[in-house]
């Protein structure tokens, strides 16, 4: 697996704070199970039409 | 402030913001100002009095429900910090985990991740058709088998829907588990099937956005929560994207007919878009099947905009030549990144894109779902987080149990789950049994192998001590470095 994996990056940033391992099972889930985007980013963003709704919605 | 300030009486807003009647559909193009519209018409309702803990706003997602519960403090009205704008869904899952429903189900709402429904395709009987059929149908029991717009949701309907309901149910019963589609049609059937139900008078005052998105069974657990109250729908049928879903923009044109009396308001002038994006839009808009017709309006002040028709080659080809379009507008022409979009039909087209960009030191980020657990490194991953947690979570094990098979050695696990509901036994305890040779059921030698590395590996996590260190050791793990 290439090292700057989704997951991988993922889980190192959450495993710093989480306290448990149930704590960074919950945050991971919560990471890659929500289908919202985040109105504040400083990047390019790459989605598919239907991701791009939620753009729609948000603003 | 007052909910009426500087509103044009004439003006759309000011109808959906003062409108008394029970049911209100404001069918709103994108651009045009709805949610401006939505929040005067909270900030009436406060101000006249209702319960801020009995208005409901439906939002499509969970960002949306923040934004509104910031627009909503806003509005400086008294009470509008108690609104609490909620997903469809999230409000469904809080009811599903009320003790008295979960009594009333018997079901337990431990929701599966995508990946997780694998092995699940695999252990239905193949007279369901195959992998892709059986996908199919658990679609249309998410949709509570109303796949159409005229069908009523609840049950199946021939014997082959009713046959394919149960044994997925049993499957999921067994394995403790929910499927995310499952959410709807439980509540659906809990509030249909209890008109005592607390859930169906909590609220005074509903308000859905994007109700063309909601499919016929979405539509029925509004309704339930409506039993007396006001309900005000907001959508554009012309914006449904989610027939796979078995949404359908039939719903949103026949509001007024199936919820009376209703008041329609109509907004239409874009003031999001330049104009000639609104004229490509109507032209191509005009082209929907049975739609209500109207037009949207541009703005003349928002400018022409600028449009470009390219096309390549190849697919690096044309990831180098928007790559180059996007690096031309940041470092010529002051477009910060943020400002861009690049709507990619699949995610083998976002890729090259992506690294196109990166290449180009331009930050970039790919949106893709799937992303974060689209390899089954990530997704073991996660299952033995999950079982390191709960060592009786039956789906995380059974995912694990079946992982690195082509049919998720679904032969064997028949047998032990037949063995687990014959004596009422757990499948983790059953695994220990077998890999300990305590306990012999034939043609299982392969998933005990398999048992025997999760376990080990669990174990290891386990002894790792601190709790620091197991996330440590699961996220280190993740890059692959055992």
């Amino acid at each position: 697996m290439a090292a700057d994996e989704p997951f991988q990056v993922l889980a190192r940033e959450l495993s710093t704070s989480a306290d448990t391992a149930a704590g960074l099972l919950e945050a991971l889930i919560a990471a890659v199970s929500l289908p919202d985007i985040p109105p504040d980013v400083a990047e390019v963003r790459i989605m598919s039409l239907h991701k791009s709704r939620v753009l729609v919605r948000q603003s | 402030m007052p909910w009426d300030r500087d509103l044009d009486p004439k003006s759309p807003a000011y109808g959906i913001a003062s409108s008394q009647t029970r049911f209100n559909r404001v069918v709103a193009g994108p651009g045009t100002g709805k949610s401006f519209a939505l929040k005067r018409r909270v900030a009436r309702l406060l101000e006249q009095g209702a319960d801020p803990e009995r208005i409901l706003p439906v939002t499509f997602t969970n960002v949306a429900a923040e934004d509104l519960q910031r627009e909503m403090l806003q509005i400086g009205v008294p009470g509008c910090e108690n609104i609490r704008g909620s997903t469809l869904h999230s409000l469904c899952m809080r009811i599903l985990r009320r003790q008295s429903v979960l009594d009333a189900l018997g079901r337990i709402p431990r929701p599966l991740n995508k990946f997780e429904i694998e092995p699940l395709l695999y252990d239905l009987p193949k007279n369901f058709g195959d992998k892709r059929g059986r996908n199919k149908r658990i679609r249309a029991y998410e949709a509570a088998w109303a796949r159409l717009q005229h069908e009523t949701p609840g049950y199946a309907q021939n014997p082959d829907d009713a046959a394919f309901e149960d044994a997925l149910v049993a499957w999921l019963t067994f394995h403790e588990g929910m499927l995310i589609g499952e959410i709807i049609p439980y509540v659906y059937r809990y509030l249909k099937d209890n008109p005592a139900a607390p859930e169906r008078s909590l609220y005074d005052y509903v308000l859905v956005d994007e109700y063309q998105d909601l499919n016929k069974a979405e539509q029925g657990v509004v309704d339930l929560f409506c039993d007396a109250a006001n309900l005000c729908i907001v959508g554009d049928d012309d914006q449904s994207l989610y027939s796979f879903k078995f949404a359908h923009p039939v719903g949103i044109r026949e509001f007024s007919t199936t919820h009376r009396p209703t008041t329609e308001h109509q907004i239409i002038e874009c003031r999001r878009c330049p104009t000639r994006v609104v004229q490509m839009a109507n032209s191509l808009i005009a082209h929907n099947r049975d739609r209500e017709p109207r037009q949207l309006t541009p703005m003349p002040a928002n400018g022409p905009g600028n449009i470009a028709i390219k096309q390549y080659q190849t697919l690096e080809d044309e990831a180098v030549g928007i790559a180059d379009l996007i690096a031309d507008l940041v470092d010529n022409q002051g477009y910060a990144p943020e400002e861009i979009l690049v709507l990619a039909q699949r995610r083998s087209v976002g890729n090259p894109i992506h690294d196109a960009l990166t290449g180009r030191n331009i930050p970039s980020k790919s949106y893709y779902q799937e992303g974060a657990l689209e390899n089954h490194s990530a997704q073991e991953r996660l299952a033995i987080l999950k079982l390191v947690v709960n060592p009786q979570d039956r789906i995380a094990l059974r995912w694990l149990l079946g992982f690195g098979s082509g049919d998720f050695r679904s032969g064997g696990y028949a047998r032990i789950r037949t063995h687990c509901e014959r004596t009422g036994t757990r499948p983790w305890d059953v695994m220990n049994a077998l890999a300990d040779g305590a306990l012999q059921i034939p043609h299982t030698h392969h998933l005990v192998a398999r048992f025997k590395g999760i376990r080990n590996e669990i174990s290891e996590l386990g002894q790792a001590g601190k709790c620091s260190a197991v996330c440590g050791a699961v996220a280190w793990r993740a890059s692959g470095c055992r």
